[in-house]
């Protein structure tokens, strides 16, 4: 196995590289990296805001030991929330600086997105390199990697743009079968963790696809006590950096019963059509394989290309002794995570799935196992330009062209969609507002709650999570993967406007003051619907809100 | 050997994908959006 120690100027002049290519490949998100956000293939902001919430939350709590980090300030009075959703926990610590040098949360979790999608790049570049792959088939990989169209499809979902993690695991098992030692095993503990808190389903996805390709990688030498030890501190390493997530989960699971029904997660899982779809027009017209008619629609082919040069890394691969091993195992990841996208249509795989691995059943997207297997494209398509190169050099310049152009065709051709941007809310429309929620010192409500049960419809929530560095109130608003079953009775309450049903329920939750969009209810119509349990306090108009008292339900008594 | 069981795990992946995986068809691809969130059976959203 090559060292891993790849030259210091390879590793900057492909950092570069990738970072021009995901700045292209976002454009224009890089021209207004504080104040725009991009939904991605999604319609509303909300993920976005949701998740630059959260890198806010970690940042804010870090300084204080993250005391109270899991009661998290939306859902009030419901504790524990922040374990419902993707807390990205190492993320938010990697971009903790950013937010103490005075970045705002939107500008936070963009350079998170830029950052992520780099070291995408550099995350196979540098498992190439370990797998003794030249430099341009390596650099060739991680710009493959930077523009996985799965990943760019998913942009709108911080959480899942980070495919580095899963990389690493890779590298860390390859790494540690090679010569195993403490050392390495407990490196492929901390890959693991480091998955496992950067997104936790991908962490899972990893294990799994991980354990069922591993067998590959077991060979006579490594059946030993030594090597038993190293892999237990691994696991030891792994469960100790996991635990306070996992266990927070599980108890939140446990308590509030949180779980996908097998319907939900059929509705999940990928249908074998999506493997023939691709969300963008490809560069190969390519026979079977359409393009979805919404780039939002699932759509799972990674390129023809791509698919060319995989298949050409590993009959490579699997004519040499010394390569065939790293090549099964990646090509068996990838095929395995194929067939788990399927989710309950592999019926008795995922019903053994479901009740024997914990989180399993918790998971609502099983096609995003998908998202694995196209990284083991991106690795394989590696070996594919190795083997390409390798051949071109022995027929001359004309082939030497030809293998370049395939190359390029493959980092490019799907090159994602024009990128939406969504400029996010700004501290600034919304001044007098905001200095009036500070001085109530007490938990607040902003009305709509929601607007309707999509994604879109908590899209104002969100943007009020976004501001909650701003007005520093818990609330009631928020948006998350699982919602506190409680909830639904004051969505439905509050639906059609401040019924009184709905303000005394939130009295009862402890509010005591709301603010109302004045574009939804006016003064009038909100005094009037809620029966007098409002008492309208203050207004600015010329930022289209209004302040309530709650006189009802007990939340100012 | 090894060739021939890589072969072999290829193999049964991609029937599998493309049988099994055909399987509760659904012509109408918008019920495959990737973010389909909304207030569904167990109430809850995507992330």
């Amino acid at each position: 196995m090559a060292n891993p120690r790849t030259d210091l100027h390879l590793l900057i002049g492909a950092a570069a590289t990738y970072l021009v290519l995901a700045i292209a490949a976002t454009w224009p998100l890089v021209l207004d990296l504080g104040g725009s956000v991009s939904p991605g293939t999604d319609e509303p902001a909300t993920v976005p805001y949701a998740s630059a919430w959260a890198l806010w939350w970690t940042a804010d709590r870090l300084p204080h030991g993250l005391a109270s980090w899991w009661d998290a300030p939306i859902f009030h009075p419901q504790a524990g929330v922040f374990a419902w959703s993707e807390a990205m926990p190492l993320l938010g610590v990697l971009a903790a600086p950013l937010r103490w040098l005075g970045a705002g949360p939107i500008a936070v979790l963009n350079v998170v997105l830029l950052g992520s999608l780099t070291a995408n790049g550099l995350s196979v570049f540098g498992l190439g390199r370990l797998l003794r792959l030249s430099p341009p088939a390596a650099l060739a990989g991680g710009a493959v990697a930077v523009l996985l169209p799965v990943v760019h499809a998913e942009l709108g979902v911080p959480t899942l743009v980070p495919i580095w993690p899963i990389v690493g695991v890779l590298a860390a098992m390859l790494w540690f079968v090679h010569a195993p030692s403490l050392g390495r095993g407990a490196l492929l503990g901390a890959a693991v963790a480091a998955a496992y808190l950067t997104c936790s389903q991908y962490g899972l996805f990893t294990v799994i696809a991980t354990a069922l390709a591993g067998g590959w990688l077991i060979r006579r030498e490594l059946v030993q006590p030594r090597v038993g030890g190293a892999l237990l501190l691994g696991a030891v390493v792994a469960g100790l950096l996991i635990a306070p997530l996992a266990l927070a989960q599980r108890t939140a699971s446990a308590e509030a019963g949180l779980e996908r029904s097998e319907t939900r997660a059929l509705k999940g899982s990928a249908h074998a059509q999506a493997w023939w779809r691709t969300p963008w027009t490809q560069a190969i017209p390519t026979p079977t394989v359409r393009t979805a008619r919404d780039p939002g629609v699932r759509a799972l082919f990674p390129g023809t290309a791509k698919l060319g040069l995989a298949l050409l890394g590993v009959i490579w691969g699997m004519r040499r002794e010394d390569r065939e091993v790293e090549v099964a195992f990646v090509a068996t990841f990838a095929l395995v995570a194929l067939m788990l996208s399927l989710g309950p249509r592999l019926a008795p795989v995922y019903a053994l799935f479901r009740d024997l691995v914990p989180g399993y059943a918790q998971v609502r997207s099983l096609w995003r196992f998908g998202v694995l297997a196209h990284v083991g494209v991106a690795v394989l398509t590696a070996f594919g330009v190795h083997a390409l190169i390798e051949a071109a050099e022995r027929r001359g310049r004309p082939a030497q062209w030809g293998a370049a152009t395939l190359v390029v065709l493959a980092v490019v051709e799907l090159w994602p969609g024009p990128v939406r941007t969504i400029e996010a809310p700004s501290p600034d429309g919304r001044r007098q507002t905001l200095i009036w929620a500070v001085a109530q010192g007490k938990p607040l409500a902003f009305l709509p709650l929601r607007t309707d049960a999509t994604a879109a419809g908590y899209e104002e929530s969100a943007a009020w999570m976004v501001l909650q560095p701003e007005h520093g109130r818990p609330t009631v608003n928020g948006y998350s993967s699982y919602f506190p079953p409680d909830l639904k009775e004051l969505f439905d309450d509050l639906a059609d406007g401040p019924s009184r049903a709905g303000v005394v329920a939130l009295g009862k939750r402890g509010i005591c003051r709301v603010v109302v969009r004045s574009s939804w209810r006016d003064r009038a119509a909100a005094e009037a619907e809620s029966a007098g349990a409002l008492r309208w306090v203050a207004g600015w108009p010329e930022e289209g809100y209004d302040a309530y008292e709650v006189t009802a339900g007990g939340g100012c008594r | 050997m090894k060739k021939l069981l890589l072969a072999l795990i290829a193999l049964s992946a991609l029937t599998l994908t493309f049988t099994v995986g055909c399987s509760h068809v659904d012509d109408d691809d918008s019920a495959e959006h990737n973010m389909d969130h909304g207030d569904d059976d167990d109430s809850s959203m995507s992330m």
